[in-house]
This record gives C-alpha cells, sequence and structure tokens, in this order.
C-alpha cells in the first residue's frame, strides 16, 4: 500500500515548488484496503531546509503536522499545503512532505519540494547566488534574443510613458520582473529573482563575488569566471556601475527607508510617491547606465533593485489590506489616466498593442508562461497584478518575498 | 514567526519613531498629474518649503545644479534628485529642456566629479555637444573633462561611430592600460575588428585583463573566432590561470557555446584540470562547467 500526493504546483519535470500561498493537494490510497474502511495517516512535515505547513481549508494558519483518515477505496482526500512562513527553502529537496500510517510509522509517500521565495540579495547561500548569477548570465548570452527584448522594453519615448509617471508603474513593473523571473526559471527552476535591499548595507551584493565592484572608472570588476563577467547589452560588452554616494558596507544616504516609504499613507496614490523617492534616487546612488531611465537595464543590477520596490509595494499591500481591486485605497481610484495605467487597460508590451499612442512596436510578446500557475494570464491587466497571492480566493502568482506573508481576505470562505 | 506576530511587531517598527518625509522636489513632482501642463500644481502641504527660487522645485534643482557658487555636495545632490525625477517620465518632460542645457554648462564645470556625472548623462543620451567635448579632449584641440579611460568609455555609448577610430589610436598608443582596456570594449561593434582582438587575446605579454576584455568584445563581435580561442587557453596549462577560469567561465554559461560539451577530449581535460586545480577561480569555473553538463 502506497499514498500517491498530487500537488497543484509542479514544474515539467514533476518537481513541486511552493510559496506562502497554500495550493490545493490531493492524496489518496493506491492498493488499501477497500471500499468502507480508511487509513489513518499523519501528513507531516518532514524537511530539514523549507519548511511546509498544512491544513483542510485555505488559510494561513496551518500546521506542520495534520492527522486524516484516507479512504480505503482510493478516493482522494483534498488539502492545502504552504511553505510555512519565514522557512524557505534554499535548495530543491530540502522541503518534504510525507504520509505516515499512523499505526505502524510506515512512510506510504515522500515528496521532495522546494519552498521557492524571492529572498534579500544579501541574505542568499553562495549555492543560491551562484544558481541565480548563471541564469542570469545564460539568458543574458550575448545581449541578444530574450535578453534583448526585455532590454527593449524599457526604452526611452513612448515605452517609458507605458511604465513610469503614472499610476501603473508599480503594476507594470511587477510585470516586467515577473517574465523575466519566468525566463530564469525556464533555464534553472529553483531560481526566485532576488532583490536588493537600498535602505541597508549589503556587502556581499557589492562585492567581486555577486553584483561586482567598480574600478576608478566605473567600470565593474568580476571574480574570473563569475557568470556575469562577459555581459552585453546593446552591443556593448561589460557593466558600467561607480558607487557614488556609498561604499559596499554602508547603505547608500538621502533615500527614504522602508518604514518611511511605507508610512507614505494607506491610499494608493500616496504610496506612488514612491516612484520618485526612494526608487529614483536609488538609481541615482550610481553612476552609469543605470542612472538614466532609457539606459537602467543593461545593468543586471536595475532587476534586483526593482525587485525591492515591488516588495515594498508587496508589503505595503500586505500592511495595509490592499490586495482587492474593489477597494478604492488599493489602487488610484481618480483618473481616467493614460491607457495602460487604469485598473482595466491591459498592459504593453504584453497585449501586444502598437496603435498610438502604444509604441509601435511590442518586443517579446506575451508574458512567459508558468508550469506552476496559470495567473495573471499571457496578457496581464494592471487589476489582475494587484493580487498576485490570490489572498482575494483567485489564483497566485507563482511568486513570494521572504518578509511578506500570505493573508486571506476574511471575507473569503 | 507566525505571520499574526510579525504583523504586530511590524506594526510596531513602523510606529515607533519620527517619521521621514520623501524629498520634496520629488514628492511633489509625483503627486502631479501626468497630463497637467502649465503652472506647477501643490506639493503635499506637509512638505516643508525650498527657500529660493520660487514655487516649482524643479526649476529650482535646475537652477542650484548650475549655480556654480553653490557647494558641489549641494549640487551634486541637485542632479541625483532631477536624474531621479527623470525616472517619472512623463512627468518630468517639461523640464527637460532646461535639464539638458544644465549639464551642458555643468560638463565644463570646474569640478571634475561633477562634470563627468554631467557628460556620462549626455552621453547615455547621446548628446553631440557631449561626444564633440569628449573627443576635442581625447585629440588635443581642449584640455581633458574626464580621464581617457572614462572618455573612450562614453564614446562608446555614441553610435556614429567616433568611438572606434579613437578605440584603436588607443590601443596603438599603449600608454594608458585603463584606457586600453576600455577601447577593447569599444570594438565589440566593429566588424573588423576580430583579428585585432583575437590578437589581443592571446598575446602573453599583455595582462589578464586586457586579455579578458578581448575575450569579451570577441564573444560579443563573434563567437566563431572567440569560442576556439577560448578552448585552446582553457587546454594549455601554462596560460594565465585568471584567463583560463573566465574562458572557461563563459564556455559554461551562455548557451552559444554548449556545444564544447559534446567534445569528450575537452571535457576530459576540464576534469583533469579540476582533480589539480587548487580552490579558486580556475577550479570554479571547472565545477560550473561539469555541473551544467551533468544536469
Amino acid at each position: 500500500m502506497k499514498v500517491e500526493v498530487k500537488i497543484a504546483s509542479v514544474d515539467h519535470d514533476g518537481r513541486v515548488y511552493l510559496g506562502w500561498t497554500p495550493v490545493e493537494v490531493t492524496a489518496r490510497v493506491v492498493d488499501g484496503p477497500g471500499d468502507g474502511r480508511t487509513v489513518a495517516v499523519t501528513l507531516r512535515n518532514a524537511g530539514t531546509g523549507g519548511q511546509l505547513d498544512i491544513s483542510l481549508s485555505r488559510t494561513m494558519q496551518g500546521a506542520p503536522n495534520l492527522d486524516v483518515d484516507l479512504p480505503g477505496d482510493g478516493s482522494p482526500l483534498r488539502f492545502w499545503l504552504a511553505g510555512r512562513f519565514g522557512r524557505p527553502s534554499a535548495a530543491f529537496g530540502d522541503a518534504v512532505l510525507q504520509v505516515v500510517e499512523r499505526a505502524s510509522g510506515t512512510v506510504l509517500g515522500t515528496t521532495p519540494a522546494m519552498v521557492r521565495i524571492r529572498k534579500d540579495a544579501n541574505a542568499l547561500t553562495d549555492e543560491e547566488r551562484d544558481r541565480f548569477l548563471v541564469a542570469f548570465g545564460t539568458l543574458n548570452g550575448r545581449g541578444t534574443g530574450r535578453f534583448k527584448e526585455f532590454r527593449d522594453m524599457h526604452v526611452g519615448g513612448r515605452p517609458l510613458e507605458e511604465s513610469h509617471g503614472n499610476m501603473g508603474f508599480l503594476p507594470w513593473h511587477r510585470t516586467y520582473l515577473l517574465d523575466l523571473e519566468r525566463e530564469l526559471q525556464d533555464i534553472d527552476p529553483t531560481v526566485a529573482l532576488p532583490y536588493w535591499r537600498f535602505d541597508t548595507a549589503a556587502p556581499r551584493v557589492f562585492s567581486h563575488g555577486f553584483m561586482g565592484l567598480p574600478d576608478p572608472n566605473g567600470r565593474v570588476r568580476f571574480t574570473p569566471g563569475h557568470p556575469l563577467e562577459f555581459w552585453t547589452t546593446d552591443g556593448q560588452v561589460g557593466i558600467v556601475r561607480a558607487m557614488t554616494n556609498f561604499r559596499p558596507d554602508d547603505a547608500p544616504s538621502g533615500l527614504m527607508g522602508e518604514r518611511d516609504t511605507l508610512g507614505l499613507g494607506d491610499d494608493y496614490v500616496d504610496f506612488a510617491v514612491m516612484e520618485g523617492d526612494p526608487h529614483g534616487l536609488a538609481h541615482t546612488r550610481f553612476g552609469g547606465p543605470i542612472r538614466s531611465p532609457p539606459t537602467a537595464p543593461r545593468d543586471p543590477l536595475f532587476f534586483l533593485l526593482h525587485a525591492n520596490v515591488d516588495r515594498l509595494w508587496a508589503k505595503w499591500q500586505w500592511f495595509y489590506d490592499r490586495l482587492g481591486d474593489a477597494d478604492p485605497a488599493a489602487y488610484a481610484s481618480g483618473g481616467p489616466y493614460r491607457v495602460g495605467h487604469n485598473l482595466s487597460d491591459t498592459m504593453w508590451p504584453w497585449n501586444g498593442v502598437t496603435t498610438a499612442p502604444r509604441p509601435s512596436t511590442a518586443p517579446g510578446g506575451t508574458l512567459a508562461a508558468s508550469t506552476l500557475v496559470t495567473a495573471p494570464g499571457p496578457s496581464p491587466s494592471v487589476r489582475a497584478m494587484l493580487d498576485y497571492k490570490g489572498a482575494g480566493g483567485g489564483p497566485h502568482q507563482g511568486f513570494d518575498y521572504d518578509d511578506v506573508p500570505f493573508w486571506r481576505d476574511p471575507a473569503v470562505a | 514567526m507566525a505571520p499574526d506576530g510579525f504583523r504586530e511587531a511590524y506594526a510596531d517598527a513602523l510606529d515607533n519613531r519620527p517619521r521621514e518625509r520623501p524629498r520634496p522636489a520629488l514628492a511633489a513632482l509625483a503627486r502631479r498629474p501626468s497630463d497637467a501642463g502649465g503652472a506647477f500644481q501643490s506639493a503635499d502641504p506637509a512638505q516643508p518649503r525650498i527657500a529660493g527660487a520660487g514655487p516649482d522645485p524643479m526649476k529650482q534643482q535646475i537652477a542650484i545644479l548650475s549655480d556654480a557658487t553653490r557647494p558641489v555636495a549641494e549640487r551634486e545632490e541637485a542632479l541625483a534628485t532631477l536624474q531621479a525625477a527623470a525616472f517619472m517620465g512623463p512627468k518630468f518632460n517639461p523640464y527637460r529642456a532646461a535639464y539638458r542645457s544644465a549639464l551642458r554648462q555643468v560638463a565644463i564645470d570646474a569640478d571634475a566629479h561633477l562634470r563627468a556625472q554631467a557628460l556620462e548623462s549626455l552621453a547615455l543620451d547621446k548628446d553631440d555637444y557631449a561626444r564633440s567635448l569628449l573627443l576635442d579632449g581625447l585629440e588635443g584641440r581642449r584640455d581633458p573633462l574626464v580621464p581617457k579611460a572614462k572618455a573612450v568609455q562614453l564614446l562608446a555609448h555614441d553610435d556614429h561611430g567616433a568611438a572606434l577610430s579613437v578605440a584603436h589610436r588607443v590601443l596603438d598608443e599603449a600608454d594608458d592600460p585603463q584606457a586600453q582596456q576600455e577601447a577593447v570594449r569599444v570594438l565589440a561593434s566593429d566588424p573588423g575588428s576580430g583579428s585585432r582582438l583575437l590578437g589581443l587575446y592571446r598575446d602573453r605579454g599583455a595582462t589578464a585583463e586586457l586579455r579578458v576584455a578581448s575575450a569579451t568584445a570577441l564573444h560579443a563581435l563573434d563567437p566563431g573566432l572567440f569560442e576556439p580561442e577560448a578552448r585552446r587557453i582553457v587546454e594549455d596549462d601554462d596560460e594565465d590561470p585568471d584567463v583560463r577560469a573566465s574562458s572557461l567561465g563563459a564556455l559554461a554559461v551562455i548557451p552559444r557555446y554548449a556545444s564544447t560539451r559534446n567534445d569528450p577530449a575537452f571535457v576530459g581535460k576540464v576534469e583533469e584540470i579540476r582533480n589539480s586545480a587548487a580552490d579558486g577561480p580556475l577550479k570554479t569555473s571547472t565545477d560550473r562547467y561539469l555541473s551544467e553538463r551533468s544536469e
């Protein structure tokens, strides 16, 4: 007798990846005692790295063990599985779901998994860091192909109007990062985009082994053989990023910290002021392309910077319960705004629209798909990017931050 | 920590100290409706008014930047504020012309750091005036405004091709190692420079930094030329270990070179290097190359 577990969150190879959002699981007995009888089992969190929480409902209050009775005729039992907040994985397989027969202690099923979470880049293990860097260097290739499309999405002129200076700044960049992250995960599914927390010192980030350190001309130097050593964009090789405002073992000065950013207010219109400070100022703590909007994504640090911008938004959404688009404070309730920035608007370039006032080309096509989740879909709207966790009962988008927990809208059963 | 406890602790942290406000000029611009033209909209009344040149904080930042009598630190922060504001796209549009004029003025400022930042901003925007200043400095028509290496680096942003002839000349002069490293990177966009880059990559008399810079340019320009040389360097035990590490690192990560793993002799050599190399960049590169193969 064994127990077959099916988890609705697997990659191309059938490996399980989880975040903080509970996902639906079924367990059923195979070669069991038959109709009318049950098998008493414990669903158990058994990993030594990432930890799991189990519950019979979609809740943030799961537990590491759950006693259930499985139908002996093989009918499935449904339950919910999530990564335990604060206990992410460092590698695939360090999180494990076991099914143990209570009477005998026999392990009837074992499912390895990964609690895959976007983490503080300065806190990554060397292995996590290197997996991310290899995936990123691979995606960059020769700066052509898919990476070039990401580059071409964030250039001057009309593309910049799609993504900056208006209410859709945050949802557009959330989508942009998700698109890139999914491409990285297509290369290595254990990778999650880390964030550079720009209000604290990050000496591990600004080192030759991670994002590099500049020479007197701002030319970034890496350890020989580093995965980003051959970085190429716009036909130019290498990265230029002078540290004009801070040293590697300090935090940048002159921009708002997290606490004050969340303190901007509990209405989206007030919070959106963060586009200037701290977001814009974080860019200008350096010399080089990252300092200018049309050229900023030439620097791989851009994506870690924006992951922190998105994390701050995600944290604001959690703290003030602002995930639901029906809440007028969750997004800009004024308007109408320029197309692409209203709740119901789809976003360029993923919508493929190239008629004015949209840009005349739409690089990259639709949003990269995920084998784990269906949301937000190939051409997401602004609205779709608010409830990335599925807290309102809908599908989640397959990413989480290490310090932003899942929570469920109390109104949702 | 359980989510509820985390929320309580976080709420305590948010409430316990006096709050900083965002930089007033940026906050004011952020609150400005994107489609507004004409008169400046009022800033958040909680923000302090900036003493000085009128009610528009962005115009005041431009004035501070342009004022050579102000402390350099103040002007640098004004520049940073303006560059941060530029990230707000259409909201910054009313100020772009004045901002560009200020940058051009600062590009010849007495302060070296400030003018370097201004020149870089202009060069990234492919500004003609900045290009002419950089070329004049490199070709002796005026005192250089930035070091030679920086001038070559900034000219590379220009797509008029001015950088290519400069790059070749800098390499010929061979009197400034940093400038040479910038110059080889410029050649990544010159179809006629494959042989020169290959020669520099091979040159054991050159520094490892110059050889690797040449390698990166050659990879971007002509991967068909880069790959066999990278393999040869990796296989040569007498080669510089850092150049070997960098070469193997590229072969390990970049998809274009994945086919090297179909050569048993090359893979065998990499395994041999792994078994004999001391811990360090070369061994790390061998581990990475071989681990990618085993997946």
